[in-house]
């Protein structure tokens, strides 16, 4: 079970130590950071009598309790034994953080090799090697060298340690955060799909993030997402899309299929959001974090910058989104709001002079309009007439809260990354904000692309 | 076993990788893919009396295991209307240098398509069995607007194969072109995609091009490679 790997009652750090420019220190101090964590903490180390106020043993061995988890930081040639050590313990879970194995040469794969085939035997699991290891934030647990990631519903696996760390650097500027983290590094033993089987069942990982470079068990990998679709979103990055590798293919067919087109076939077929890019990746995880689905993919449109409104129907455009006709009686419900200069058309262009209420009429009416499944209201924040910068978002939440938050709306406001004011105010209420076109489009997209899936599902 | 399954293991055994134009029409023919009317001769009045019985115009291909690039070796012959021209090709084709055992392919020359469209799999080593969908010819390599699937696919993925490429305008009635039967298109990935799930031997295939009309399609060319 991929479980005990999160949910440990006790741990031994093998190679910890005091000192703090190595990596053996920097998961004791995680580890111990949190003073609530219901997991007992072993320090594994036969040069320190005593570290950070904890008693030291020389061998995972001499440790009077049966260990749960082993998490593993000797220098690449003596990981072999400390396994054979971990084996005779009859350790339940083991994780090497230690790199310089498959990653480095042939003579490493081996030595994997070797300990994947050992461990087998004796039925352990092994995480890594060449990883920063795990993180359950649900009970405070950081069994791993980087930072925390900040709490939430996301459950991560990245084939890449430090990506993961950036996008914890993200994620708190987004309010946004983590339920577990994992970074399988070389993968010898426990897979990409193992951990998403454990993330599906897993109650507080609403969304899944995958960050990949290469797949070992593609077809499996690919099951697991189809099963896991209907429940809960996915969301991958790819990594590296190099053609070298590529096999020999004699056919037409067999020269277009690169390993990332069918990578990128594989995810998308199963329902999930294959990324381009990195800022994709994180306006995905922003939406599905604090939007609705759509109940259909009518668009409604409002802004008081033509400009910023022309910008989003191109990406819309772009997108294969689709603008709403209004309706007459929305037409109708809108005009007395406005001044006689808006014309009634979607976009719905309010001039620089809409204000609160305005964002707040336009945004509830069109939310209430049974014609429009989502809002897009646009906003660059003006420089005149002494309005407060936060008054107009003040007025976008208010509506969506007015209307139980039952329809998406997307706060387009252009450049407002400058804004503190406002990333707090969207911090307090719970909700976001889009900060160029191509965001807004794409957040509307993949919502509408989910909701298209879990039609078919049905 | 269905039919299918029993002529790839006679391929098989027999040694054999890649079948001709020929063997491939064949095998997608009793999946009930439709394809060009041909018949493989060395006779030269034979080929006359198929192209009387199937009706002008016709072409003929030299098949021959060493001339892998036909167009390219001037081994096809088209829009032949009568004896004395499918005479003289069979004369040139026969003419063609090869060290292999040479025959000619005689087939219906099919009608003008609304355009030509490609149907193609490859065994992926990840996902296994993967479809390719998109518009065909000579520059389906250079534009590489198409689409894949992991097999097997059901008819909402062949749909959605056909309506997400780029050149999916030139199916739907571009300047004012009749629209092509997307029903037919789905058929026959859905049956490309059950023949390659039956049979895990095929490797990989081109169905190219294959002409696509208002109603109905034709596979006009196409290539099957079996696992080594």
């Amino acid at each position: 079970m991929t479980k005990l790997f999160f949910y440990p009652k006790t741990i031994a750090v093998i190679g910890a130590t005091a000192d703090p420019k190595k990596f053996g220190n920097a998961v004791t101090i995680n580890i111990l950071e949190n003073k609530d964590l219901q997991s007992e903490l072993f320090l594994i180390s036969p040069r320190n009598q005593e570290i950070h106020g904890l008693k030291t043993y020389n061998s995972v061995i001499d440790v009077p309790k049966d260990i749960d988890l082993a998490i593993i930081l000797v220098p690449a040639s003596i990981v072999e034994l400390i396994v054979d050590q971990c084996i005779e313990k009859k350790v339940k879970r083991i994780i090497i953080v230690s790199a310089g194995f498959g990653e480095i040469d042939e003579k490493g794969k081996k030595i994997e090799a070797e300990i994947a085939k050992k461990c087998k035997e004796v039925g352990i699991r092994v995480m890594g090697p060449n990883c920063v290891g795990i993180q359950n934030i649900d009970i405070g647990l950081n069994a791993s060298f980087i930072q925390s990631a900040p709490k939430g519903n996301i459950g991560m696996v990245s084939q890449s340690g430090s990506f993961g760390c950036a996008c914890f650097y993200e994620m708190e500027q987004h309010d946004l955060g983590c339920s577990k983290f994992a970074n399988i590094g070389n993968n010898i033993d426990v897979s990409f799909g193992e951990i998403l089987e454990f993330f599906k069942e897993d109650e507080n990982t609403q969304i899944i993030c995958i960050y990949l470079e290469t797949i070992t068990d593609g077809k499996a990998f690919y099951e697991i997402m189809k099963n896991i679709i209907p429940l809960k979103p996915i969301i991958a990055l790819k990594g590296g899309r190099t053609t070298s590798g590529m096999k020999a293919a004699s056919s037409h067919t067999g020269s277009m299929a690169t390993d990332y087109k069918m990578l990128k076939t594989a995810i998308e077929q199963a329902g999930a959001v294959m990324c381009e890019n990195v800022s994709d990746y994180i306006t995905a995880i922003k939406t599905f974090s604090f939007l609705p689905l759509p109940k259909g993919e009518k668009i409604g449109v409002l802004t008081n910058s033509g400009g910023s409104s022309v910008l989003f129907s191109d990406k819309a455009e772009e997108f294969g989104l689709k603008l709403a006709e209004f309706s007459k009686e929305l037409k109708e419900k809108m005009a007395p709001q406005l001044i006689s200069l808006v014309k009634m058309v979607n976009p719905l262009d309010m001039i620089g002079v809409a204000e609160e209420e305005q964002y707040y009429n336009i945004t509830k009416a069109m939310l209430e309009d049974p014609g429009i499944d989502i809002a897009v209201s646009c906003l660059v924040i003006p420089p005149f007439l002494e309005m407060k910068s936060d008054e107009h978002y003040r007025g976008i939440i208010r509506a969506w809260n007015d209307t139980g938050r039952g329809k998406p709306v997307i706060p387009l406001i252009m450049f407002s990354e400058g804004f503190q004011n406002l990333k707090d105010l969207a911090k307090k209420e719970k909700t976001t904000i889009y900060f160029t076109p191509h965001e807004a489009a794409y957040a509307i997209k993949i919502l509408i692309d989910r909701m298209k899936i879990l039609q078919l599902n049905k | 076993m269905s039919e299918s399954s029993e002529i790839i293991k006679n391929y098989l055994s027999q040694g054999k990788k890649v079948l001709t134009e020929f063997e491939s029409k064949e095998l997608l023919e009793k999946i009930g893919i439709p394809i060009t009317k041909q018949k493989l001769t060395s006779d030269k009045s034979d080929a006359v009396r198929f192209a009387n019985e199937i009706g002008y115009p016709v072409v003929m291909k030299l098949m021959a295991d060493d001339v892998v690039h036909k167009s390219d070796a001037g081994a096809v012959k088209l829009n032949l209307q009568n004896k004395d021209e499918i005479e003289k090709s069979y004369d040139e084709l026969m003419s063609i240098p090869s060290k292999s055992e040479k025959k000619i392919n005689i087939q219906k020359m099919a009608d003008e398509p609304i355009t030509e469209i490609i149907i193609g799999m490859t065994t992926d080593p990840q996902f296994g069995p993967a479809l390719m969908f998109g518009i065909g010819g000579i520059l389906v390599e250079l534009l590489e607007d198409v689409s894949f699937r992991i097999a097997p696919i059901e008819k909402f993925d062949a749909n959605e194969m056909i309506h997400e490429i780029k050149g999916f305008p030139l199916l739907d009635g571009f300047r004012g072109k009749p629209k092509a039967d997307i029903d037919a298109i789905i058929d026959a990935l859905l049956k490309v995609s059950n023949l390659v799930i039956q049979n895990p031997e095929i490797y990989e295939m081109d169905l190219n091009p294959i002409f696509i009309y208002h109603s109905g399609l034709i596979c006009v060319d196409a290539r099957i490679i079996l696992k080594d």
